[in-house]
């Protein structure tokens, strides 16, 4: 295995890699960009520069702006390398990659780590089906090639990527026939101390906008109780059931779910970064200090993998962690950091502005609390409500066990898809808080190689192996 | 122009823009012509194609669930190649998918 040497190793080409990697080749540090995805712009920029210029209005402001910073980012010295995974880190900085059915050996003097968000799982009786996907899938099907559904579309959940959506679908002329919202009891006392800063951030013209003509303009029904999706081999409709035993019947062809986003930690926990419990966002984030630097010396954690700030923060984020691993790299001293970094600083405080009011407004429904003994929580591995909730039941706060016991958490998914609702089943059944439940356990590799890079990986093994006997 | 698929099912995704540059690419051997900005797995909803493959504990068929490559619930078979997650894969020309139907494979212990 040859060995590559870089400056940094940036992991993620949203808005905080690029933005990182921009400013680290600005200024003369090597760096190599690796992103699992074809091109360049993450889920939130995804597509933006094949995208016509007319369809990418449709997609509002927050979308457009992408393209400047892809533009920019092609401009600069950067080796970026495309459907390319992370397979390990050791320590010394030395990153294994996966590029091409190949694996590579990276020696880096620091790593940031932009892996984005992902969407919390929305496990309701039927969400395996097929025609069922997230309000972010639906987004990015539309970045990436104009696709919409094209006949009865139901939407379940919350979140405000949820009204962001159904607003673009206005737009690209694609019909909802039904918004199904889990938002739940807003808390008025709560929302009112946070919502100056709202009033006062980006968001609030835009997405006062969102949510309103959306609200307006499809049918959207308030649902408090328990909500399933029907089906035998695909969709067909959605079931909300109501206490006193009536219940309301939609069909569907198509049904999009939503309840908020989580940042992708998979990659940090792997590494040993030290997690922290956000209260307001009812997730796992690394603590990270000024720079964006984690517990890890060294190793940086720069956008929305830190914890959910948006595009905009996840910018600034991403430049400041660049900042600081270029004066580790001795190539800014301490003072030039500092005073290149202050306007930056700032911004992405101005950028986080307004993000306590959503994160209260939107606070999660956790679907899996109310949801039916036969609802799937692992999909990987196919495994129920019932199935877990009886082993949490017997094991209080073993994950470990459940895993050994029922495969829960062992499939290629590597957990995200049922790690937030176990521990949220966890706390539930214990009468715990979740952050007593603790981060999910992570370990490279993080996402499964195919058996063909194994296989290429067994031959660059035994190869030296093969030396070693020589 | 609404697709239907092989079992005549008719497509329930569509585009909202027409496709500007396009290429010829096969599912499960049907000739099927692509935008070329499409992934693997937005070229197989617009042809009708929902469930790309059998979850290999339950038997149950599974279709696209995240679109960003992190469910792994949208394997398919690439020119001869199994379970890649046809979220990631950018279309080619004269790329042959097949969806996993049918085919229930060991699983690995
Ligand atoms: S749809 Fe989730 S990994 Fe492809």
């Amino acid at each position: 295995m040859s060995i590559n040497s870089v400056d940094v190793l940036v992991v993620g080409a949203g808005p905080a890699g690029l933005s990182a990697a921009i400013e680290l080749s600005k200024r003369g540090a090597t760096t190599m960009l690796i992103d699992e995805q074809a091109q360049p712009g993450g889920q939130i920029y995804r597509g933006v520069e094949l995208c016509g210029e007319s369809d990418r209005k449709l997609f509002g402001y927050g979308y457009v702006r992408g393209r400047k910073i892809i533009e920019d980012f092609r401009q600069s010295p950067i080796d970026y390398k495309t459907r390319t995974v992370l397979v390990s880190i050791e320590s010394n900085h030395v990153a294994d990659i996966f590029e091409n059915g190949v694996l590579k050996r990276v020696q880096a003097g620091a790593i940031i780590i932009a892996t984005g968000a992902y969407e919390r799982p929305v496990p309701i009786k039927g969400w395996t089906l097929p025609g069922v996907m997230t309000i972010g899938a639906a987004q990015i099907a539309a970045k990436q090639a104009s696709v919409i559904p094209s006949g009865r579309t139901v939407i379940v959940g919350n979140g405000a990527l949820l009204w962001l959506l159904a607003w673009q679908y206005r737009n690209f002329g694609a019909s909802i026939d039904a918004i199904i919202d889990l938002g739940g009891r807003k808390q008025i006392s709560k929302l009112l101390r946070d919502f100056w800063g709202f009033a006062a951030s980006s968001y609030f013209l835009d997405g006062a906008k969102y949510y309103a003509l959306s609200r307006v303009s499809t049918r959207v029904i308030t649902a408090r109780d328990q909500v399933e999706i029907l089906g035998d081999t695909r969709v067909e409709g959605v079931v909300v059931m109501q206490k006193n035993g009536k219940y309301q019947k939609f069909a569907a062809d198509t049904v999009l779910l939503h309840d908020g986003i989580l940042p992708n930690t998979n990659l940090l926990g792997a590494i040993g970064c030290e997690m922290l419990w956000s209260l307001s966002q009812c997730s796992w984030r690394p603590k990270v200090n000024i720079w964006q630097e984690t517990s890890v010396s060294g190793v940086f954690a720069a956008g929305d993998n830190a914890g959910i700030d948006g595009a905009i923060a996840a910018e600034y984020s991403g430049r400041i962690a660049a900042l600081d691993a270029l004066r580790q790299l001795q190539i800014l001293t301490s003072q030039e950091r500092d005073t290149l970094a202050q306007p930056w600083i700032r911004q992405r405080s101005r950028a986080r502005w307004g993000r306590n009011f959503i994160d209260a407004y939107f606070s999660p429904s956790n679907t899996v609390k109310t949801a039916s003994d036969a609802t799937i929580v692992c999909r990987c591995e196919a495994i129920t409500h019932e199935s877990v909730s009886a082993h949490i039941q017997q094991e209080p706060r073993r994950l470990a066990h459940l895993k050994s016991m029922t495969r829960c958490g062992m499939g290629p998914c590597q957990g995200r898809m049922c790690s937030p609702s176990v521990a949220a089943l966890t706390a539930q059944i214990s009468d715990v808080h979740p952050y007593q439940v603790g981060p999910p356990s992570h370990r490279f590799p993080v996402s499964p190689l195919p058996l063909a890079a194994l296989a290429k990986f067994d031959v660059g093994l035994s190869q030296d192996a093969g030396k070693l006997h020589e | 122009m609404v697709m239907k698929n092989d079992t005549g099912t008719t497509a329930t995704f569509k585009r909202f823009s027409p496709c500007n540059n396009t290429v010829t690419i096969f599912v499960n051997g049907r000739e099927i012509v692509a935008s070329g900005r499409d992934t693997v797995a937005t070229c197989l909803l617009v042809a009708g194609e929902l469930a790309f493959q059998y979850n290999k504990a339950s038997g149950e068929p599974r279709g696209p669930y995240c679109m960003m490559g992190v469910c792994f619930e949208c394997l398919v078979t690439i020119d001869g190649v199994p379970d890649l997650q046809a979220c990631l894969v950018p279309v080619e020309p004269g790329m042959r998918i097949e969806t996993q139907k049918g085919v229930l494979q060991g699983r690995d212990t």
